[in-house]
């Protein structure tokens, strides 16, 4: 992660509440112009970070850096230059979605009718709408809450599980928004999740969190890589099969989801080989594949077999 | 929430100018210049706590003060914003509480209509209304500290009037202690004379309690998680 450019830098972050630690020792890094996923579970810390990162809530020891400035608790004057949602969409419930984007921008300092109108329509509200904010759906709300965060066009922005409520195509084009925000408008963004899914088709870097401890911080090729790669059999005769691989072909990482199915680590042969060798041996192999771990194995894999949801 | 506040406000005076118009023609100016003092006495802090509880608790709430804090603003500028438009719709409201009691004195009393009598009255309502949103500040500091709850700051509010309505049955006996008690001082500040040493006692503490109860909204505020 050398040469690169920092956005936002953590070192040691720790947070407790009432003796509980939510956040441990949390060292974070997002390069600047680029999307950071922070991935875990409901409760892993996620909000807490990126609260503590808009000074909302008081860490208890650590660090954060923001734009190569140490930030000071409940310090302010950065702030201008952060955009953010953090978890269920707060605004005035008895005014319009205009009016509501005219009230914080007023506290940022002017009110830009024209900001405000693009804003909305970036995120695909109506301009000329008399709607009140208690009468919006979920999805309308989330979209409110990130036009708020991006109306003053700010430099850095932390969405916290910013599709929750849309609709697939809702959290499609909210997809398409965010990484047009980051590769078009080079913005930094740091987003946190807890749908794998989502996350692996928008980040460039990722952050998995776990019990409030960063369990692995790497770049989302690097986690591609990461990923075991394996070969799935489905075959007749598993135990022979089995015993094959392990005493004559000397493949020791085998695993067996199921009766009839072998996955061997390691990739020792290509499938060609393999399934040459196996019908040479007159073992018959009914299925053979190339697979890769998924992204939610991975997770398992590094949490110790916690999954995501 | 404010609108009904006001209208509150401004229905105690009507309320007893319709009563002395309608029901009790004979009570005279002084006595009726005294039941308005005791109603409002009683129902402005219980309306002033009810403002001030569903302004910042609605911000808990609906979670708009996470927006207005990440805008940025600051913390204290949040708070003093907040009392500043609270003293203000305050000062609004009894202001007209004010001017309807005076219409009902040159209605109802013509002949005590003079600038002396006025005056007292006048003063008397102001100090009176004054002092009690000053003692009212700590409600701000349980507001932070309840954030999206409002039954703690509600019950204060009721336990702050009903203080404030028996400072003006305190017998001569009591006086000190009331005077001491910030909230049974407001009416005792009333009763005695402008300036004497009962008089320093109550403004000393009714003052003490207002920057005790801001300075703690503020500390909490400050320190406080969202």
């Amino acid at each position: 992660m050398t040469g690169l450019k920092y956005t936002i830098q953590t070192y040691e972050l720790c947070k407790k509440y009432e003796g509980c630690s939510v956040v441990r020792n949390v060292s974070m890094h997002v390069p600047k112009g680029q999307i950071y996923g922070l991935l875990g579970r409901n409760g892993a810390g996620k909000t807490t970070i990126m609260k503590m990162l808009l000074g909302l809530v008081k860490k208890d020891s650590g660090s954060v850096t923001l734009f190569n400035q140490v930030m000071a608790d409940y310090q302010s004057g950065i702030y201008a230059r952060i955009g953010s949602t953090i978890e269920s969409p707060g605004f005035y419930s008895n005014l319009t979605a205009v009016e509501n984007l005219s009230v914080f921008s007023r506290l940022r300092g002017k009110v830009d009718r024209n900001k405000i109108r693009k804003a909305l329509g970036v995120v695909g509200l109506p301009y000329q709408d008399k709607k009140i904010f208690s009468k919006y759906s979920l999805g309308m709300k989330q979209r409110l809450a990130i036009a708020n965060a991006i109306v003053n066009d700010p430099e850095l922005l932390i969405f916290d599980e910013p599709t929750n409520g849309l609709d697939p195509i809702g959290i499609a084009e909210m997809r398409t928004l965010i990484r047009r925000l980051s590769h078009e408008c080079g913005k930094t963004i740091l987003i946190s999740s807890h749908q794998l899914s989502e996350m692996e088709q928008m980040v460039d870097w990722i952050g998995i969190i776990h019990e409030g401890r960063m369990l692995e911080e790497c770049s989302y090729q690097q986690l591609e890589e990461n990923r075991h790669s394996y070969i799935r059999l489905v075959v007749k005769e598993p135990e022979q099969v089995y015993k094959y691989l392990k005493k004559t072909l000397s493949i020791e990482n085998i695993k067996r989801p199921e009766a009839s199915v072998i996955e061997i680590y390691g990739l020792k042969y290509g499938t060609l080989e393999l399934n040459s060798r196996l019908f040479a041996a007159g073992l018959s192999v009914v299925e053979i594949s190339k697979c890769q771990n998924s992204l939610e194995d991975y997770f398992k894999e590094l949490t110790g077999g916690a999954g995501i949801a | 929430m404010a609108w009904v506040g006001t209208l509150i406000i401004v229905t105690i005076p009507l309320f007893m100018i319709w009563n002395r118009l309608v029901i009790d023609p004979q009570r005279e100016y002084m006595e009726w210049l005294m039941s308005v003092l005791m109603l409002n006495t009683l129902i402005l802090p219980i309306v002033n706590g009810f403002v001030i509880t569903s302004n910042m608790q609605r911000e808990y709430q609906d979670r708009t003060i996470r927006n207005v804090l990440t805008a940025p603003v600051s913390r204290e500028k949040f708070l003093t914003a907040k009392l500043s438009v609270w003293f203000l719709w305050y000062l609004i409201s009894f202001c007209l509480s004010e001017v309807i009691v005076i219409a009902g004195c040159y209605i109802l009393f013509p002949v005590e209509f003079t600038t002396g009598n006025m005056r007292y009255a006048l003063s008397l309502f102001t100090q009176n209304n004054f002092f009690s949103f000053i003692v009212g500040i700590p409600i701000l500091l349980i507001c932070v500290k309840q954030q999206a709850l409002f039954y703690p700051s509600m019950l204060a509010t009721l336990g702050s009037a009903v203080l404030q309505a028996a400072g003006l049955q305190v017998s001569e006996e009591l006086i000190l202690p009331a005077c001491i008690c910030p909230w049974t001082a407001v009416s005792i500040s009333g009763m005695v004379g402008w300036g004497t040493q009962f008089w320093r006692i109550c403004m000393i503490t009714i003052t003490v309690c207002g920057i005790i109860g801001f300075i703690g909204a503020l500390v909490s505020f400050k320190r406080q998680d969202q």
